[in-house]
């Protein structure tokens, strides 16, 4: 009982600063998009200048690593993102407050309500003392809201409006750990009209073991005792990772195929059809 | 400790991730050091499309062959500063670990076609990794993390609402500066605060470990094949064409067959009246029990078994 009350506080407490994003997730500005300066710092990190609700700006390190935005107190505190708590740098893995940033600016890009942890991270207390003040880390709740180009060599980033609209992250993580068994039904997009096998001590690939007359796979030369390498760059090395690249080409469009035809490594364009 | 205390320190072990382990072997970071092999991309495309999938809590997720090893787990991560390997994993790929953790990893071959060498990397037992691993949160085994060394080779194409991502090697080496190159108070500051931020989310994930139960795995079926297409998108579920020795055609449908029902044994029937309801009941199929499948013909409606081919797609 205790245990389980403890794991659901554990579950809102994760999931409060994601519902609050996926709740305006919607208010995506129009298409446009801003090159800005990306610093590479010398600690193999990346850094970008950033404003929060018109004040700043700050620096952030980009994380794609990280599934949350961080912000500091001192920060949060300047920017109106919290109130009535006291400065402070120390820092500690321990969260001063779960918010939601009233606007987040990088360039001329601008998004609103961006999950927020207010922070005194220690790996960022740790790299300012080296690499000058840093205030923070811009996680998924704001990079994936963009299509982002990343050029170290030329150091830019280039933000322009995303059309990612994220899974439900509230279900699939309360069915990760809360689920009984996971079941994953992988289901072909599309028709091939190929049957594969996977024989046992086969390392690589699927074998193909039929062909039938007339279809897609027909029509672009697969034949039986092909073995199936990768499926639009998805290695097919069990029959699950062959249906999950399967579940993902729609009919009509050209797919490229890597097949190894006896000891000859082959590229092919299959354009699968609508049917199951 | 108090519930809400617990509360909040988990949450900042799921979240506070990969950053932590940055100066924590830095001093084995150093992207070309004199002496070491050069890293370089074996294969000579313009740009590499990268297949990428989703973690449960926001993850990019790429495979990748170690020494011809794997597919490995791996996730990308701006914010770590070189690849890091789990132990286990370098210890599969035939990886030595030495005195320090950093490795030069002979081959590096990441999904979608990107075949590098000598990739300068590090052994390393990441907390987060762990922590993330003992509670099943994926529901795949995360082997490591690819970081700055590797990624800061190329013009990286991150859209989310792509199947994969965009890699445009640039032709730029980063120099990495290596914590032993820093005045020695710097160095021991940045050392002990590294090992220190490393063992609080140690604490945190066995933490969380004790209060949480690890999650399920994640089984997988697949849909096998029928060799059926349908008319139309619409009403009602016509069949156009049956591909010829196809499960369909074996069991008897034909072109101009109208589906009206869809019966799996021991579940309840459905009944059909278009095409997507069809296509819906049809994916339900896990494995190669027969099917009923109910048709309007000429008028008269007629069943048939179909047993479909679970290798076939």
């Amino acid at each position: 009982m205790r245990r389980g009350f403890l794991t659901a506080m554990f579950i809102a407490a994760v999931l409060y600063p994601i519902s609050v994003q996926h709740a305006t997730a919607q208010s995506l500005p129009v298409a446009h998009s801003s090159r800005v300066p990306l610093e590479v710092l010398e600690s193999g990190h990346i850094a970008l200048s950033a404003t929060l609700n018109g004040k700043g700006p700050f620096r952030f390190i980009l994380d794609t690593g990280s599934p949350i935005t961080f912000v500091d107190v001192d920060t949060a505190l300047a920017a109106g993102l919290i109130k009535g708590i006291k400065p402070t740098t120390t820092p500690s893995l321990l969260p001063v407050s779960m918010t939601s940033a009233g606007t987040i600016k990088v360039g001329s890009e601008e998004v609103s309500n961006v999950a927020v942890m207010v922070l005194n991270h220690p790996v960022i207390s740790l790299l300012s003392q080296i690499e000058g003040p840093l205030h923070g880390i811009l996680g998924f709740s704001f990079w994936a809201r963009f299509n982002l180009i990343l050029d170290y060599a030329d150091g830019t980033i280039t933000l322009s409006p995303g059309h990612f609209h994220p899974p439900d992250v509230v279900s699939r993580l309360m069915s990760r750990l809360f689920g009984s068994t996971t079941v994953k039904h992988l289901v072909p997009a599309a028709q091939w009209g190929a049957s594969v096998t996977k024989p046992v001590g086969q390392k690589r690939g699927v074998t193909v073991t039929s062909v039938y007359a007339g279809t897609p796979a027909a029509e672009a030369g697969l034949q039986p005792g092909d073995v199936l390498l990768s499926v639009d760059g998805r290695w097919t090395d069990t029959l699950d990772d062959c249906w999950n690249a399967l579940s993902m080409e729609k009919p009509g469009k050209p797919v490229e195929v890597t097949i190894l035809r006896g000891a000859k490594r082959m590229h092919i364009m299959v354009t699968p059809a609508p049917g199951i | 400790m108090t519930t809400s205390l617990k509360r909040l320190m988990t949450v900042a072990l799921c979240a506070s991730l990969w950053c932590t382990a940055a100066y924590a072997t830095q001093k084995h970071a150093s992207a070309q050091s004199p002496g070491q092999p050069v890293q370089t991309i074996v294969s000579t495309q313009k740009r590499y499309r990268i297949p990428f999938e989703l973690s449960p809590i926001d993850h990019i997720l790429l495979r990748a062959r170690v020494n011809g090893h794997g597919p490995f787990l791996f996730i990308l991560d701006t914010g770590a500063p070189t690849v890091f390997l789990s132990p286990a994993a370098a210890k599969r790929c035939g990886v030595i670990k030495g005195t320090t953790s950093r490795v030069v990893l002979n081959s590096f071959h990441l999904e979608g076609g990107l075949r590098m060498r000598n990739v300068t990397g590090a052994v390393q037992e990441l907390a987060q990794l762990q922590g993330m691993n003992n509670i099943n949160l994926t529901g795949e085994h995360l082997d490591g993390v690819i970081g700055f060394t590797l990624l800061a080779q190329f013009r990286l194409h991150i859209d989310l609402s792509r199947s994969h991502l965009i890699f445009t090697p640039t032709g730029w080496m980063p120099h990495i500066q290596t914590l032993d190159s820093l005045p020695a108070a710097q160095r021991n500051t940045l050392q002990a605060g590294a090992d220190k931020s490393q063992q609080q989310m140690r604490d945190l994930a066995k933490m969380a470990g004790s209060f949480l139960s690890p999650a399920q795995n994640v089984t997988t079926t697949r849909r096998p094949f029928y060799g059926i297409q349908f008319s139309n998108s619409g009403q009602p579920a016509s069949i156009a064409s049956v591909i010829h020795a196809a499960p369909a055609w074996s069991a008897g449908l034909q072109p101009g067959d109208q589906i009206v029902r869809v019966w799996f044994p021991g579940k309840p029937p459905i009944n059909i009246t278009s095409t997507m309801a069809a296509i819906a009941a049809l994916n339900r199929a896990t494995n190669s029990a027969g099917v009923v499948v109910v048709v309007l013909r000429d008028g008269l409606r007629k069943k048939f078994t179909v047993v479909p081919n679970l290798g076939g797609f």
